[in-house]
């Protein structure tokens, strides 16, 4: 029983951490753009996959936040929206304040099918049309051709930051385990085994003492009988 | 606003990191020193007052050397790091 709620546990935190870093790291599509606008959008219950409110959105009296859209065409051809908001000096941190700037470079790389101009376009997040969710993008680049994938090593290398950090964490853990808590261990079992020790010794002299006793008042009472006593006492 | 908060969420975070490393390498310092007492005396190995002796006497002036002051870098390099990635995303 035990052991199925430890595996459940596991599984659930290793998918919450894959998801999270899905979510949270970087990634590159090329794709071509074909148009570039502001929105006012309703902000709900997916608010968390939105900007924060103070990384200088803007809102109107209703409550609708002003976000930039970026329109894309994937080399499949299927579509693909991201929105375009800065992240500010705040979670996730990518501190991002160019978004006006990434939006004109946008505009100026719009094409269409017939002249196509090809971007890798850099984002985070997901697109989940049931929830209105979509990517941020970061950064585009422009490329040769819809074939052409440069190398996503932002996301290589915090990997391996963080695989570094949890290596770290791992070691720190040992020393403490062996140079701490192993040591305090074996005190108090060593106490505890000394205590009990002692307990015992307690118990045997005082069911000795209890004999001799016993055997102290049979005595006399032997003496009674004409029975001499033992010398030894 | 928002860059003050994060400056006190990184210094808090900073400052955990550099207790805990501070700790570590005392601590492997430390374990390092036993050894090399039990290299010297393999007669007199083990836990005893003249080891714990040696190893405060070598512990002294730790804190001045160059690895123990290293450890300052993490206060340093999270800052670098975030002007780095807030270079790459809004500047190039």
């Amino acid at each position: 029983m035990m052991h199925y709620v430890k595996v459940t546990l596991g599984v659930l935190l290793g998918v919450t951490v894959f998801l999270f870093l899905d979510y949270a790291l970087p990634s590159k599509n090329t794709v071509r753009i074909t148009n570039t606008y502001n929105r006012l959008t309703d902000i709900g219950a997916n608010a968390i996959f939105y900007a924060s409110n103070d990384t200088g959105t803007v809102e109107n009296a209703a409550g609708q936040r002003d976000i930039r859209f970026i329109e894309t065409v994937r080399p499949n051809g299927k579509v693909f929206v991201y929105r375009n908001e800065d992240t500010g000096w705040i979670w996730p941190p990518y501190f991002k304040y160019d978004s006006s700037n990434l939006q004109a470079e946008a505009t100026n790389y719009r094409s269409d099918a017939n002249n196509p101009q090809w971007v890798s376009v850099t984002a985070y997040g997901w697109r989940i049309p049931f929830l209105s969710v979509y990517p941020n993008a970061i950064s585009m680049k422009p490329v040769a051709s819809s074939q052409e994938s440069p190398l996503n090593w932002p996301a290589m290398l915090i990997l391996a930051v963080l695989g570094a950090f949890l290596a770290l964490i791992w070691r720190m853990w040992n020393q403490f385990r062996e140079r701490t808590i192993d040591p305090t261990a074996r005190k108090v079992s060593d106490a505890v085994d000394r205590a009990d020790a002692r307990a015992d010794a307690a118990m045997d002299r005082v069911s000795q003492e209890f004999t001799e006793a016993r055997q102290g008042f049979t005595g006399w009472l032997d003496t009674w009988k004409g029975k001499p006593r033992d010398p030894k006492r | 606003m928002a860059i003050i908060r994060l400056a006190l969420i990184l210094f808090v975070i900073e400052a955990i990191f550099y207790a805990l490393l501070t700790v570590y390498l005392r601590s492997t310092k430390t374990e390092a020193l036993e050894e090399e007492w039990d290299r010297r005396h393999p007669e007199r190995a083990g836990d005893s007052e003249e080891r714990r002796a040696f190893v405060r006497r070598s512990m002294v002036g730790f804190q001045k050397t160059l690895k123990a002051r290293l450890v300052a870098l993490v206060f340093v390099i999270p800052t670098i790091v975030i002007a780095v990635i807030a270079w790459v995303v809004n500047v190039q």
